[in-house]
């Protein structure tokens, strides 16, 4: 009875409730303005989102897939997905940007080269820099996301057997462990796709715009005041829904297509008796450590320069006091990113502990998909219709509940696995002895997994300090935060100013993972 | 479970420093304002604190695009107190009667310099709905030895891509850096034509602008990129300048040749030229709206904001730098470019729509 309640509450606060306003306030829409102008104005923005999301997801699934295989990756290092992706896309610009850091190197080598560079490959604004971005930044997640669930399987048992009948291990991996795998890691694979598909404020700092993406251009048009821009905006949501769709169908396909060919290859019976070592795979979680390294670096140094043109190496002129001078008006910021970014996550992590206690008692061991139902719907399609109903500058409450509707399902996928994986005979057996459910679950089961449980917070946390959108169009007078105003500078175009705020996003977010880490350390 | 009592007494703390100063009876003015350059964030910060002793907390809210709060406004949600505006913005909340008359009632209009012609924004009269704030001039930014000369018509600049492909380009329209650049193009292809005074109703507009789209056609190809993307704001296209991957920036503030200097955003020896042979020259003013809670505080931010002190420190170069609107002496600023009069507002919209049905593709 309680169980089912729970679960009741937590759908309808988390699910049913955002969606149904978004539903409700579509039915309501105006779509004015025929259906061939909106396709005319979109269909090139569309066309790019498609292409963008696709590439981006399969590069990401199949980095996942190849190096997934490697060394497992510490949960140290996995802080490295919570680097908030505005404070990377500032920092990565400067390294690799046309007139960034890399180039100036090769020009200070070769001095009859004459830079900068001249291409459209890596330059500021690209849909190949906004991929190169999204990939860097989503591959660490679903390399995480699916050695999670190689630790799930059988992995030895199967591979004893295979080594016994002459498989080598890279056979192995792709013709026995990724087909089991591709469908346990269909669901993370989804939301980044979405997240793509959805993503306003990288974008804005790093893609293309001629044409935008979809969702750029959508955000770019609410704020239009012309008659016929309203219709246009419904028409893009309703446009970035089908690009989702579409995306997601075409995944599920590709899926389907890798499926039968790995399995007519792998009954083929083909066999190369060669084992092979996969040592070189070592440097793998140091290519992305050292990334962080650099681009924390990059952050710091651009907001202590004055001035750093072209083709300096290193910083012309130095200006320390723009911290200390910025330093009060990052300080209500940081804590209103705080505020909101605590409360949320709790809110958030209790609603998936819950959840997570009630289906494991009913032994429902599988990851459902509803649950994640609003990381599978464009976050701009959600935030627009919240926003048209609750105003645009609607107070904390509607702020906060919007955050924890996302937060919940990142809290609730980070731990699912160790959850369900748990041993709950030790509860039995603290009940047997006489402790109470409660006194059970807090004695025994919260200190077993109380680095799991706390990085779902760290991670629940991470999610909210990374919000733009929903801040942004709910409440960006009343409560703006240092991702709202990191955009808001760094799209001003100085960066050194926005690195400051670029800095200030990730380190809250960083502290909050060491602290989730350093807490829970296994002690000797 | 005693880190987290930590961490949360480390947070409430926190909490307490931040805001507390702002805990005494103050009557809050929500400025919205453009919030893309820092040194006009500083600025609002300086007058934050100037008004203060008044009763005052000014709060600047940072948009990207004013065009958001004005839709706002006209659909009847928004707190805004105080706005900043003008051009197109100032002419829908006109037609739409959401601005308090009030440059009467504030007793400011003998100071200002007439010579600026703050009576008519973009064609459109102020009507008493606003109060001129600043002086925008529209000029590009150059390297010594890029482009000789102080001004270069159209021609001259096609000449110049041809030789230089991919250092010239132009902030997306509507960015109203890349409208007005085109704009310039047009005054200098049609030799000052005084039709675009007038609005696009009552020309042949399209005539009118057939030069342009011809010149465009020819100019695409060899702006950055092929033309195939362009810098989604000024700002991006002056970092980019900056670090030498363009030869041209965009600006509206005459005085900004030097002050970026001072900042070190761009190098030493970068130089002003009017694209054509004038600069397309507006004013940018402050206005009220009828549904602001604090008009009382507003007005008296806008009475700051027209004093000789406030508008001698806006002026100073080692900050904002931007022409005063009074009718006072400023030694050591750059003169002002010469004048070209602003198109009426409605060539904005005309000129955005023509330009976004031709090029990206």
């Amino acid at each position: 009875m309680i169980s089912r309640m729970v679960r009741v509450a937590i759908a309808l606060l988390w699910l049913i409730l955002p969606l149904g306003v978004v539903l409700w306030q579509s039915t309501t829409a105006s779509f004015e303005g025929a259906l061939s102008d909106a396709f005319r104005a979109l269909s090139g923005s569309a066309l790019l989102t498609f292409a963008v999301t696709l590439i981006t997801s399969l590069i990401v699934l199949f980095g996942a897939l190849g190096l997934a295989r490697g060394k497992r990756l510490s949960a140290t290092w996995a802080s490295f997905i919570a680097v908030p992706h505005v404070a990377f896309a500032i920092g990565l610009l400067w390294l690799v940007s046309p007139s960034g850091w890399l180039v100036r190197i090769v020009d200070a080598l070769l001095p009859m080269w004459q830079g900068p560079l001249q291409s459209s490959w890596l330059s500021s604004k690209s849909a190949f820099t906004l991929m190169v971005v999204l990939v860097l930044k989503e591959l660490p997640f679903l390399i995480l996301m699916t050695q999670a669930n190689v630790q799930q399987m059988p992995v030895l048992r199967w591979q004893q057997q295979a080594q016994a009948l002459g498989y080598s291990r890279r056979r192995f991996w792709w013709l026995i462990v990724v087909p089991a795998l591709l469908r346990r890691i269909r669901l993370p694979l989804y939301i980044i796709a979405i997240y793509t598909v959805s993503v306003v404020d990288i974008p804005l700092l790093v893609g293309p715009n001629a044409p935008a993406l979809l969702a750029q251009a959508v955000f770019e048009l609410n704020w239009q005041f012309t008659s016929n821009t309203q219709g246009l905006v419904h028409w893009g949501s309703l446009l970035l829904v089908l690009v989702a769709i579409v995306t997601l169908v075409v995944l599920r396909v590709v899926e389907w297509v890798l499926q039968r060919w790995l399995s007519s290859l792998a009954a083929s019976g083909k066999r190369t008796p060669v084992a092979q070592t996969t040592g070189k795979r070592a440097g793998l979680p140091w290519f992305w450590a050292g990334l962080a390294v650099i681009i924390f670096m990059s952050l710091l140094l651009q907001s202590v320069q004055q001035s750093w043109f072209y083709p300096s190496l290193w910083p012309q002129g130095w200006q320390w006091s723009r911290w200390l001078a910025e330093w009060p008006y990052i300080a209500p910021l940081l804590y209103n990113t705080w505020i909101l970014a605590v409360l949320s996550a709790t809110l958030a992590w209790l609603s998936a502990v819950a959840l997570l206690e009630v289906q494991a008692q009913r032994q429902q061991h599988q990851l459902h998909v509803g649950w994640l139902a609003m990381l599978m719907v464009p976050q701009l399609v959600l935030v627009l219709g919240w926003q048209q109903t609750i105003g645009p500058d609607s107070g904390l409450i509607g702020l906060l509940w919007s955050h924890t509707v996302f937060c919940f399902p990142y809290a609730y996928l980070t731990l699912h696995g160790a959850y369900h994986a748990y041993p709950r005979r030790w509860l039995w057996q603290a009940r047997s002895l006489g402790y109470g459910p409660w006194a059970a679950w807090f004695k025994v089961l919260a200190p077993m997994l109380k680095r799991p449980l706390a990085l779902a917070w760290a991670m629940a946390f991470s999610i909210s300090v990374a919000q733009y959108l929903p801040t942004q169009w709910l409440a960006p007078v009343t409560h703006p935060t240092l991702t709202t105003e990191a955009v808001s500078i760094a799209s001003g175009g100085d960066w050194r100013l926005g690195s400051v705020y670029a800095l200030a996003q990730w380190a809250s977010v960083w502290i909050v993972f060491m602290l989730a880490l350093w807490g829970t350390r296994a002690r000797n | 479970m005693k880190r987290l009592t930590l961490l949360l007494a480390v947070i409430m703390y926190l909490g307490y420093v931040a805001p507390s100063a702002a805990q005494q009876q103050t009557t809050p003015v929500y400025f919205y304002a453009w919030g893309g350059n820092p040194t006009i964030n500083d600025y609002i910060r300086w007058a934050a604190k100037e008004l203060r002793p008044q009763g005052i907390q000014l709060q600047h809210v940072k948009v990207a695009d004013i065009a958001e709060v004005v839709k706002q406004l006209v659909d009847g949600q928004s707190n805004a107190d105080l706005i900043w505006i003008n051009g197109e913005n100032f002419h829908a909340l006109k037609e739409a009667d959401r601005l308090m008359p009030i440059l009467t009632e504030l007793n400011i209009k003998e100071r200002l310099n007439d010579q600026l012609s703050w009576q008519s924004d973009f064609g459109e009269p102020v009507a008493d709905l606003e109060v001129p704030w600043g002086v925008g001039q529209f000029y590009l930014l150059t390297c010594n030895t890029c482009v000789a000369g102080d001004h270069i018509s159209a021609a001259e600049l096609l000449e110049y891509a041809a030789e230089h492909p991919g250092r010239i380009t132009y902030p997306k329209p509507p960015e109203f850096h890349g409208t007005t650049f085109l704009k310039s193009l047009l005054l200098s292809l049609s030799e000052q034509d005084e039709a675009f005074l007038k609005p696009v109703d009552a020309v042949d507009a399209e005539k009118l602008t057939a030069p342009l789209w011809t010149y465009l056609d020819e100019l695409q190809p060899l702006l950055w990129q092929g033309g195939e993307n362009y810098p989604s704001s000024a700002a991006q296209q002056l970092k980019w300048f900056a670090n030498k991957q363009l030869d041209v920036a965009p600006s509206f503030n005459p005085n900004e040749v030097k002050t970026l200097v001072n900042q070190g955003r761009v190098p030493a020896g970068t130089k002003r030229i009017t694209l054509g042979d004038a600069a397309i020259t507006n004013s940018h003013y402050l206005a009220i709206p009828k549904s602001s809670g604090h008009p009382q505080a507003a007005k008296q931010v806008i009475t700051f904001f027209l004093s000789e002190a406030a508008q001698r420190k806006k002026a100073d170069l080692s900050g904002w730098g931007d022409p005063t609107v009074l009718d006072i002496a400023l030694p050591d600023t750059p003169a002002m470019l010469p004048v070209a009069a602003e198109f009426h507002v409605s060539w904005q919209t005309y000129l955005e729509q023509q330009w976004q049905q031709r090029y990206p593709r």
